[in-house]
């Protein structure tokens, strides 16, 4: 069963110009992205930065509104609701079951409430009753290793890693059927990124996460994903089972990417290919596959005609014209 | 871990349970000119609170005998020990430009004691009495203790000032209330609903802010009728220094709230289905509260200013209020001045407050966010 099936997600952001505010533009920040969440499974969205990875968990969450497409989230079996063509208001009662993680653990909890009224304040805004929200903020202190006392300090107290527990803890507070966690250790030293993940690892397997797992780069992810998909400039370009994603990318800025995962051989070093050039502008993307002036396999039509999100074989989809001509690299092991 | 730590000592704590305003408080702590300034502040305003009871002569009360006298000096010892007295005065004719001027007379000593009678009042508006801190007894008439000497009609300098404490300070928070509350509502909507309303109000707010302010006091001051009472004219005095005042906060309340609605706790309460005013009482609203009492504090010297700006020029308040401004009018003649130069000494405690709120208002301004 999917928790969530997003088709043909936009989100375009128009751009306005001179007195009368005349649309002349739109920066595609999401331009028809589809995929689906099956429920237990943690799927990995994966871009550079300015790829609309963001902007799709917004979506998501309706923080933002999307320009079109659908986003159907299951509540119960065989019971889902369109998240995209909800009007704000309806959409608070759903909000309890989809939470975020943030990226900045510091500007993600308010600095002026106490952690014990941070965690409770989902339970208290659906209306927990507090002898219950005391109890389940203890027993969620204990699920992300935080000792009780935490409860009756403040944010200021504790480091970048432990803020991110606490915004865990938060996150899990009414058991949501689907997690949003936007670059959840980009912002956290690599000693603390380990712990934060192994953490994540344990709550999937304790409690059967959903969970939508947003990143920059694929260092992370393969630990934690069970299928990653990879954007570049507002689109999908290859959805893969990590593990297949990681030996045999199908998509030459998959590639890319993972030839920027450090990898602990110096032998490999010569190798390695680098990506040239910057990611394209979403409000004036190249014509045909928009990764072509970076991909060093480009051809004619590459140039000219934009390639489609084709399953090439089961559970695999990538968005290139070569995908069966060419032999990419993956990291192994 | 910080609990677990066996290291961590009572002082850590005590911080990690602090809240924001004992944050605050232990970094305003370390701005000793802005404390300083806090006192002197407090001071003033007990001083206004307690104006009547401080007061050693009828701030009102005129007497041509009595007119120009210089400061006195209290005595605190003569030959027999500790007797605090004021020479009384002798009034001689100066030979060459006929004015009468009062030279102390060291043989007659008025002693000066704590609690005497003097003019009724109601004590903070409450009791009706008429004790006061220090007085005479066995004055003359015409005698008494002027500290800072006396105008041109015979009344007390010293006595007015602290008087006029009262109404200049209290004119400033009165007017910096009226200006909060349209800051904070206006500027709130501003920032809250942003598009059209927004814009209305911010240009509404850029003409204001056009338009020069002396003419403008001017106009409106001079729109007042002139059969109004004295009461009356400091209420619409208020009211019209207020309407330029309330901009600056409005301006500062927008931008927090254009600040705080991208900021992610705020983003976080809304995606745990928090209520609108849940998220602007419980997030918003404390997170730049700080703020707001900063700007406050820094808009009420302008006010006290404003007020007495207005009243020296004529167009504020009019005699018998007394306020600085209006003590300070009187030292607009300089012929005045040259003869009475203590009249000047009404600017002494403008300064002074103004100084203060300024130094206060960086204090707050830089412990009003210990997050930062």
């Amino acid at each position: 069963m999917n928790i969530l099936d997003v088709v043909d997600l936009k989100k375009h952001y128009p751009i306005h110009a001179g007195l009368l505010r005349r649309e002349i533009g739109r920066v595609r920040a999401v331009d028809g992205v589809s995929f689906h969440i099956a429920k237990g499974e943690t799927l990995a969205l994966v871009g550079e930065s300015g790829c609309g990875k963001t902007t799709v968990s917004r979506c998501i969450l309706r923080a933002l509104a999307p320009t079109s497409g659908s986003m159907h989230f299951s509540l119960a079996e065989g019971q889902s609701v369109d998240l995209a063509a909800l009007p704000k208001r309806a959409l608070r009662p759903l909000r309890r079951h989809m939470q975020m993680i943030f990226q900045d653990p510091y500007s993600s909890l308010n600095p002026r409430m106490m952690v014990g009224d941070i965690i409770a304040e989902p339970l208290k805004v659906n209306g927990v009753p507090a002898a219950e929200r005391n109890a389940r903020v203890l027993e969620l202190l204990e699920l992300v290793q935080m000792p009780a006392s935490a409860r009756s300090r403040f944010p200021h107290a504790f480091s970048g890693g432990q803020r991110q527990r606490i915004g865990i803890a938060r996150a899990l507070a009414l058991n949501p059927r689907l997690i949003v966690a936007d670059e959840p250790v980009s912002a956290l030293d690599v000693s603390v990124q380990a712990q934060i993940i192994n953490l994540l690892l344990d709550l999937q397997d304790r409690l059967g996460l959903s969970m939508l797992f947003v990143a920059h780069d694929l260092s992370v992810v393969r630990h934690v994903s069970d299928r990653v998909a990879v954007m570049y400039v507002g689109r999908i370009v290859e959805i893969a089972p990590t593990d297949a994603l990681y030996r045999s990318p199908r998509h030459p800025y998959t590639e890319t990417l993972l030839a920027a995962v450090p990898a602990p051989d110096p032998t490999l070093r010569g190798r390695r290919m680098k990506a040239t050039g910057e990611v394209a502008d979403p409000s004036r993307p190249p014509p045909g596959c928009a990764f072509h002036p970076r991909c060093p396999y480009a051809v004619e039509r590459c140039r000219v005609e934009r390639p489609e999100l084709t399953e090439i074989a089961p559970g695999r989809f990538t968005s290139c014209h070569r995908a069966g001509e060419i032999e990419l690299a993956g990291v192994t092991g | 871990m910080t609990a677990a730590d066996p290291l961590a000592s009572a002082g850590q704590d005590r911080w990690a349970e602090a809240t924001q305003l004992r944050l605050t408080w232990w970094r305003f702590r370390r701005h000793r000119l802005a404390v300083i300034s806090l006192v002197i502040i407090a001071l003033f305003y007990l001083i206004a609170a307690f104006a009547d009871f401080l007061s050693i002569n009828d701030p009102h009360a005129t007497d041509a005998r009595r007119s120009f006298i210089p400061p006195q000096a209290i005595h605190f010892f003569d030959e027999n020990g500790f007797n605090p007295h004021v020479y009384g005065l002798r009034g001689v004719r100066d030979r060459q430009t006929f004015q009468l001027v009062y030279t102390p007379d060291p043989n007659r000593k008025l002693p000066v004691q704590l609690f005497t009678r003097g003019y009724t009042y109601n004590l903070l508006g409450l009791i009706e009495t008429d004790i006061h801190l220090i007085g005479v007894t066995g004055a003359q008439r015409g005698e008494g203790i002027f500290l800072l000497g006396t105008d041109q009609l015979g009344r007390d300098l010293f006595s007015r000032m602290i008087v006029a404490t009262r109404v200049s300070l209290f004119i400033g928070l009165a007017g910096v209330t009226l200006s909060l509350v349209l800051g904070v509502l206006l500027g709130g909507i501003s920032g809250l609903y942003g598009g059209w309303v927004d814009t209305v109000i911010q240009r509404v707010i850029e003409v204001l802010r056009s338009i020069p302010t002396i003419p403008l006091w001017m106009g409106l001051a001079a729109a007042l009728p002139n059969s109004w009472s004295t009461l009356q004219v400091y209420f619409a005095i208020t009211i019209i220094i207020s309407l330029i005042g309330w901009t600056d906060l409005a301006r500062v309340v927008r931008g927090r709230f254009l600040a705080l609605r991208e900021e992610d706790f705020v983003v976080a309460a809304e995606l745990a289905g928090a209520s609108q005013g849940r998220i602007i009482f419980r997030h918003m609203l404390p997170s730049f509260m700080s703020h707001v009492i900063a700007a406050v504090s820094l808009a009420l010297p302008a006010m006290i200013v404003s007020e007495t700006a207005l009243s020296f020029l004529g167009l504020g308040l009019r005699p018998p209020a007394v306020s600085w401004g209006i003590l300070l009018q009187d030292a607009q003649n300089i012929q005045v001045l040259s003869g009475a130069p203590w009249l000047l000494s009404a600017a002494v405690p403008v300064i002074l407050v103004i100084l203060a709120f300024n130094f206060l208002g960086d204090g707050l301004r830089d412990a009003a966010d210990p997050y930062g």
